[in-house]
């Protein structure tokens, strides 16, 4: 009996354009719910433009046009109905770089349920921010010291406190764009198993440029090469039996 | 050793150390029960090992699938990829462990005559303790132990002295032409006997490698027959 | 032993020599200018420090209250204002010299005192009404050129009727002194008078308050525009054409010589809108108009310092573009923008060209005490004091500048301070 599969993001024929240039070509995905995607691929392949499409970040960006469907629980999100500002809340994104505000650890989760209504006193908050740093992992190493600057953590720990602010709003689907390339391993560990225990929860695609992670981390893995989507399957499949040579090529290293 | 940040690591490694268990265990069931059944001619029970080996050939490939399946994940290193590499290498002596069991019940199944109880007690004995080291193998492999492991590698040599005994006695009553038939079927399965002792030692080799991350280099003491 | 004769000691030591030039240009460079500035300001100070002092004259007078207090013992304005107070001052002034007695030498005497001096003794009596009716002793000030003689830059040696002073008068001044009837006290008159026509009763309150005024008003005018249409070109604006002309002009008008804000004052708000001359809302208006392409210029330096990993961490979340600049990249860029407030208000507090334009030129002797009284600042009252010809004002102005100068110093420090301290490590 095959167990129907719930798509979380059904991605059809999207391609991106910068100015003239075009970034990604027909790219159709879908992305299962509460499992962890992830997005490989070399340097300018166009795996953080497609990320940064699912939740309209793109439209920051000037010149960048975003043509084809994209499907979020059967509703096309560039549609005029649907708000931007409202998508994000509900597709929270975790950058590269731990970008924490220069405010304290409570301000930086209350933040966003805050500006979305969540919660205004600050007993109603206080009880999010709890439980976003719970979730994180994170409420042991800070709960003595909310008031504290968020800028002051070590790296890992900012990472993690920006996943609880993403959680704080209580999205469906996390982006991650790259979030441990500048970390150490260790606290590049601890934020894989982080996102192990989340993806029961929610929904995450991870952009990353370690195969590596890719393999640990994920259910499903597809493959950008040049603005195309070479392959993509079920992880253990892509990386001991690929279909595309290309795919093979890529995660044996016989090219860059 | 402790666990691994990745949960999902610490399963994958517990999966295929189930599996060796299970494996394991169903050889050295195997091995009593294929031991018993020579000695008393039983073919209901040489029937039942033949059947059961079907699970350590299936069991063999599982463990494969999932060794490489975990070191192309998790890109193990260290101790990590010792204990994968030996989980290959012991899974593989352990199906062959079972199939030399397999050849002792269908050897059993060839002898029609009672054989005589001069001729069937050494061979029980040969069996109880090729068994005997079978189970301290896995023991040291289960519980990581070295000590029993070397005492596994370098007690080998007494199964060949008893081996190479056997078959003198064995070989000495072709020469009369008495038990034949018997006589050349004991000889085979005393072979296998002593075979599998040698699977016994690769076992416990492997075993004191992934503690240690270097091989036994003293020469095991053969017996040359 | 280390050679140094190989090439590439060669190029290393005449490398090193080229860097201790450099060094030495930038050295002699700050030197320079921190000579010319110490000269500078070193003149000025010489020329002003006299002006800390006023000399004052001791005079015995006795005022009886009916002559000034009403039935109810209220000090009546009608009363004092009829009263002979010139007359009291010249009576106990003309005690000193019992011997003089020609009406002209009278009068010779006479103008040794601030003609101001019988309004002072008035002022002086509604402050204490309880010194009515006694002997008392007040001083009073001298005229200015008396002052000036007294601080000895007074020029003796000019023949006698090119002076202002008669040898006489000269006479007199030196007997009044020598019997301690006259003296230099601290010229508290100074930091709390408004203008007049006499220096000894010249201060420049007036033009403080004015100059405050009127800084008050370009402020809250200038900047929420200019924070505003930073933002706005940061952040909303679609680029193009019309967003390109916008930039060049805004910082085309950071250049503009300041008269011209003056002229358009004149003939907008003063014709057109008919606001009131010589106010500090119009001076206001103009030097605002003035300052906002430096706050612009400024702002929009600081917003494009904060990381755009802050603004995009705010949208992320599901911030609007409008909440993530008010919420997160405006208090970070605070301080820039701060720095660049102070430092376009302290160029606006010493500019005149504009405030010309505009009449705060005339001749304001009451401190103001609205947006739309007449006013003066501190730059055009110095320009005022330093076009007469007394030589007394000459050496005010330079106090005032030196006041002024003061004051930008300290608005350029707390510029600096401020920018030290919130500036942030990223």
């Amino acid at each position: 009996m095959v167990k129907k599969l719930n798509y979380k993001f059904e991605i059809k024929g999207v391609n991106v354009f910068y100015g003239s240039k075009q970034a990604i070509n027909d790219i159709s995905l879908n992305i299962e719910e509460n499992k962890i995607t992830a997005l490989i691929g070399p340097s300018g392949c166009g795996k953080s433009t497609f990320l940064r499409c699912m939740n309209r970040m793109n439209d920051v960006i000037t010149n960048c046009r975003v043509k084809g469907k994209i499907l979020l629980d059967k509703q096309d999100i560039y549609s005029d109905k649907i708000d931007p500002v409202q998508l994000r809340a509900k597709v929270g994104m975790v950058f590269q770089k731990p970008n924490p505000f220069p405010k304290s650890i409570f301000e930086n989760i209350a933040y966003g349920p805050r500006i979305h209504g969540l919660g205004s006193t600050k007993a109603e908050l206080s009880e999010i921010v709890l439980d976003s740093l719970e979730r994180a992992g994170l409420i042991n190493e800070v709960k003595d010291r909310l008031d504290d600057v968020a800028t002051g953590l070590s790296g890992g720990q900012q990472q993690r406190i920006c996943i609880a602010r993403a959680i704080a709003v209580n999205p469906e689907v996390i982006l991650m764009d790259e979030p441990c390339s500048a970390l150490d391993p260790i606290a590049t560990a601890r934020i894989e198993e982080l996102m192990n225990s989340l993806a029961t929860t929610y929904t995450i695609v991870i952009v990353t440029h370690s195969m590596q992670q890719a393999a640990r981390v994920s259910q499903n893995t597809a493959f950008f090469h040049m603005g195309d989507l070479v392959e993509t399957g079920e992880t253990g499949k892509i990386f001991t039996q690929p279909d595309e040579q290309r795919t093979q090529d890529y995660i044996t290293g016989r090219f860059g | 050793m402790s666990d691994h940040i990745s949960s999902q690591f610490n399963n994958d490694i517990l999966e295929i150390n189930v599996k060796l268990t299970k494996m394991g265990g169903i050889c050295e069931d195997n091995l009593k029960k294929a031991i018993k059944a020579i000695t008393k001619n039983d073919s209901e029970l040489a029937e039942f090992i033949i059947k059961k080996d079907q699970e350590l050939d299936t069991l063999e490939s599982e463990i494969d699938d999932l060794v490489i399946r975990t070191i192309a994940l998790r890109q193990p290193v260290a101790d990590d990829l010792r204990l994968l590499f030996a989980a290959i290498k012991i899974s593989a002596a352990l199906e062959r462990i079972g199939d030399l069991t397999k050849n002792i019940g269908k050897r059993t199944l060839l002898i029609s005559e009672e054989q005589p109880i001069k001729l069937r007690e050494p061979i029980a004995d040969l069996g109880k303790m090729a068994h005997v080291q079978l189970s301290k193998a896995i023991n040291a492999h289960t519980n990581q132990d070295q000590d029993l492991a070397m005492q596994v590698w370098s007690e080998d040599v007494f199964l060949d002295k008893m081996y190479a005994k056997i078959t003198t006695e064995l070989v000495d009553s072709l020469r009369k032409k008495k038990h034949v038939e018997v006589g050349s079927h004991l000889l085979f399965v005393a072979k296998n006997l002593e075979r599998i002792g040698d699977h016994t030692t690769e076992i416990s080799e492997m075993v004191h490698y992934v503690i240690t991350g270097n091989h036994i280099d003293k020469e095991r003491p053969k017996k040359s027959i | 032993m280390k050679k140094n004769n190989t090439p590439q000691d060669k190029r290393l030591l005449k490398r090193k020599r080229a860097e201790s030039r450099l060094k030495a240009y930038g050295i002699v460079s700050i030197c320079l200018a921190l000579i010319m500035l110490i000269t500078l300001m070193t003149s000025i100070g010489l020329n002003g420090y006299s002006a800390l002092q006023q000399a004052y004259v001791k005079l015995d007078v006795k005022v009886e209250s009916l002559n000034v207090l009403d039935e109810d013992g209220f000090f009546s304005k009608k009363k004092a204002l009829l009263f002979n107070w010139d007359g009291v001052v010249r009576n106990s002034f003309l005690s000193n010299f019992p011997d003089v007695t020609k009406r002209s030498e009278k009068r010779a005497l006479r103008s040794l005192i601030s003609t101001n001096a019988g309004y002072d003794l008035r002022q002086y009596f509604k402050r204490n009404p309880s010194d009515l009716n006694k002997d008392i002793t007040v001083w009073l000030t001298v005229s200015d050129d008396f002052d000036q003689y007294l601080k000895g830059r007074f020029n003796t040696s000019v023949p006698e009727k090119d002076r202002r002073l008669s040898n006489q008068q000269i006479e007199w001044i030196k007997f009044l002194s020598t019997n301690g009837k006259v003296d230099l006290k601290f010229n508290k008159g100074f930091f709390t008078n408004a203008d007049s026509r006499e220096p000894e009763s010249a201060g420049i309150l007036g033009a403080v308050v004015g100059s405050t005024l009127t800084l008050i008003v370009t402020m809250i005018f200038a900047l929420p525009l200019a924070v505003m249409a930073a933002v706005y070109l940061e952040y909303f604006a679609k680029p193009g054409r019309l967003t390109d002309f916008l930039e060049v002009n805004i910082n085309n008008l950071a250049a503009i010589p300041s008269i011209v804000f003056g002229l358009l004052g004149l003939s907008v708000f003063l014709s057109l809108f008919g606001l009131p001359r010589s106010a500090p809302l119009v001076g206001g208006l103009c030097l605002g108009l003035m300052t906002i392409p430096t706050i612009i210029i400024a702002s929009r330096a600081s917003i494009r310092a904060v990381p755009p990993s802050i603004k995009d961490a705010a949208l992320g979340l599901g911030a609007s573009k409008m909440q993530a600049a008010i919420h997160h990249v405006l208090p970070l860029a605070a301080p820039g923008i701060l720095t660049g407030t102070i430092i376009g208000m302290a160029q606006a507090l010493g500019e005149t060209a504009p405030l010309l334009m505009i009449g705060m030129v005339a001749f304001i002797i009451e401190t103001p005490d609205s947006f739309t009284s007449a006013a003066t600042a501190m730059p055009v009252q110095i320009f005022m004091w330093s076009d007469s010809a007394e030589r007394a004002f000459y050496e005010r102005s330079s106090l005032a500048i030196l006041f002024l100068v003061g004051f930008l110093i300290t608005m350029n420090s707390l510029a600096v301070i401020l920018r030290r301290k919130f500036e942030k490590k990223w």
